[in-house]
């Protein structure tokens, strides 16, 4: 079955893919240089303090000296990502060698950032006007409670009781991958690529939406470079503190007001004023995606006897879990069900893997039987496995038969040719018989045809 | 002048290969869809069955899958 696999892309890659100008107005901030420099690899983070104070460009050849023999890729893999975000610029010169010059807004402002500090266009608002601050736990609940339910209308906006105010345009942009509608008669479904995106950890599906969100902003009359440097800065605002909404701009009003509905901010009105909160999720923006410190609790115990209790309230886990499971009763804090062949089969044809609902399982492991090895029993696992190899048990590829060859010779060229190109998959030569995929057939016809000559 | 046929080559193991070839050879001639047997885990066949030989799989899977009676 083909592997669609939605790939979470970092925030940075989207940063550097955007037009030149764009980028070098971006730098101006120097909050996105610092998170910038946050997300560069090791070598290249060095390369950029080493070159900080330089003024004037670098040879290449310099800085190939400062790296040993062996570290020659890491040492390109730097260079390319360094040039990619335009931080570096490379011009070769005719008669002398590739020399690098580095952005000088990138840099002035890195400068400045590390000599005064990162100082944030705005300061959280005095204790004493702001009374009903949430707590760090409230916060939490809050942020978590948001972006399930922003999930669960996603995914099914039938079962949902409250509305949301993401406008249903957005909500169709953000579904557009991720559900499909055979005709108008029929709820939409969900797709493969909708089912991997729920079995993925909240960082990634709000690295999803996000990017989405930003791709399609454009259409609302909101320049992409404010929006990723307004979410850039969003992330470096203490958790929990509160921040005035005057010191916004209109534009950046509406955006709060959409990342409301996301869970990542908390709005709330005092006499005056009004301000937000940002939550875990916006402090998270800036971090990488292999960056995994904040674990949530997990909730799933399986059993060996193929049993699956899990303690949660969620109405967002309950659907998770009948995609691949039975669920057989729900009691107030615990949802009981069976891991089936049944429920798998209808897992495996939504194009669900294995190995998608292995990994669920054992990243959302209960506390109880997290420290265990394994979290989830080896026999559920495997079994988990056999019975999806049991779905495939056949391969078949379209392909052609050539056989009646006219010589040795031409026999031997043709399998060489076939390999080559990664074809070849099968061959006989006592009855000189050849096997090669459907895809070269026109180059073997290509190949045949001069070989007559 | 080498001879190119059109098929689908099948890869499985050799239960499967052997369901293949007695469903091949229980159907009359006019349908029989086995180009070669190529060796004792692939065949090569006609491209059009693919669906057939899924459906067929799937029935004999279902057959030895034990359903409690409720």
């Amino acid at each position: 079955m083909p592997q669609v696999k939605i790939v979470a892309r970092n925030f940075m890659d989207m940063v550097a893919s955007l037009p030149a100008m764009k980028l070098d107005k971006l730098y101006e901030n120097s909050f996105i240089c610092e998170a910038i420099l946050r997300s560069l690899p090791p070598l290249a983070k060095k390369y950029v303090l080493q070159l900080l104070y330089i003024d004037g460009p670098v040879s290449a050849k310099w800085l190939e000296e400062w790296v040993l023999a062996d570290g020659a890729s890491k040492h390109r893999v730097a260079i390319d990502r360094l040039v990619q975000l335009r931080v570096l610029t490379e011009t070769v010169e005719r008669k002398k060698e590739a020399t690098y010059l580095f952005n000088p807004t990138f840099q002035l402002n890195l400068q400045k950032h590390i000599v005064h500090g990162g100082v944030l266009p705005r300061e959280p608002m005095p204790s004493n006007v702001t009374v009903r601050l949430p707590s760090l736990e409230e916060l939490d609940t809050y942020a978590v409670q948001q972006w399930e339910f922003f999930l669960l209308h996603l995914i099914n906006s039938a079962e949902v009781e409250r509305s949301t105010n993401i406008s249903s345009s957005m909500m169709k942009i953000f579904q557009r991958g991720l559900l499909s509608q055979k005709d108008d008669k029929e709820p939409p479904r969900l797709t493969e690529s909708g089912f991997q995106f729920l079995l993925m950890d909240t960082n990634a599906q709000l690295w999803y939406i996000i990017r989405e969100y930003i791709t399609n902003c454009e259409e609302h009359g909101v320049d992409t470079a404010d929006l990723i440097s307004f979410l850039l800065e969003l992330s470096f605002h203490v958790m929990g503190k509160a921040y005035n909404l005057n010191t916004l701009s209109d534009a950046q009003r509406t955006i709060i007001r959409d990342l409301v509905d996301l869970g990542l901010v908390k709005l709330q009105q005092g006499r005056k004023e009004g301000w937000f909160i940002p939550t875990k999720l916006a402090t998270n923006l800036s971090i990488s995606l292999a960056d995994t410190t904040t674990r949530k609790q997990g909730f799933v115990v399986v059993e060996t006897n193929f049993r699956m209790y899990a303690y949660s309230t969620s109405k967002l886990h309950c659907e998770i879990l009948r995609l691949f499971a039975r669920i057989e009763y729900q009691l107030p804090n615990l949802i009981v069900g069976a891991i089936t062949k049944e429920s798998l089969y209808k897992a495996f044809l939504n194009g669900i893997t294995g190995e998608q609902i292995v990994s669920f399982l054992q990243q959302n492991a209960h506390p109880r039987v997290a420290e265990r090895v394994p979290s989830v029993p080896e026999n559920v696992t495997d079994q988990i496995r056999l019975w999806e190899a049991d779905l495939n048990r056949v391969e078949m590829i379209p392909s052609h038969l050539y056989d009646e060859f006219p010589s040795r010779e031409v026999f031997e060229a043709t399998c060489d040719f076939a390999r080559e190109y990664g074809g070849l998959l099968w061959e006989n030569s006592k009855k000189m018989r050849l096997v090669a995929k459907g895809e070269i057939h026109t180059q073997m016809k290509e190949f045949l045809r001069k070989q007559k000559q | 002048m080498v001879n190119a046929t059109k098929g689908l080559y099948i890869s499985c193991d050799i239960p499967m290969a052997q369901f293949i070839i007695n469903m091949n050879a229980s159907l009359p001639q006019s349908q029989k869809f086995i180009f070669h047997v190529l060796d004792n885990t692939h065949l090569f066949v006609r491209p059009e069955v693919a669906s057939m030989i899924k459906a067929a799989i799937a029935t004999f899977r279902e057959q030895n899958t034990y359903e409690k009676p409720s």
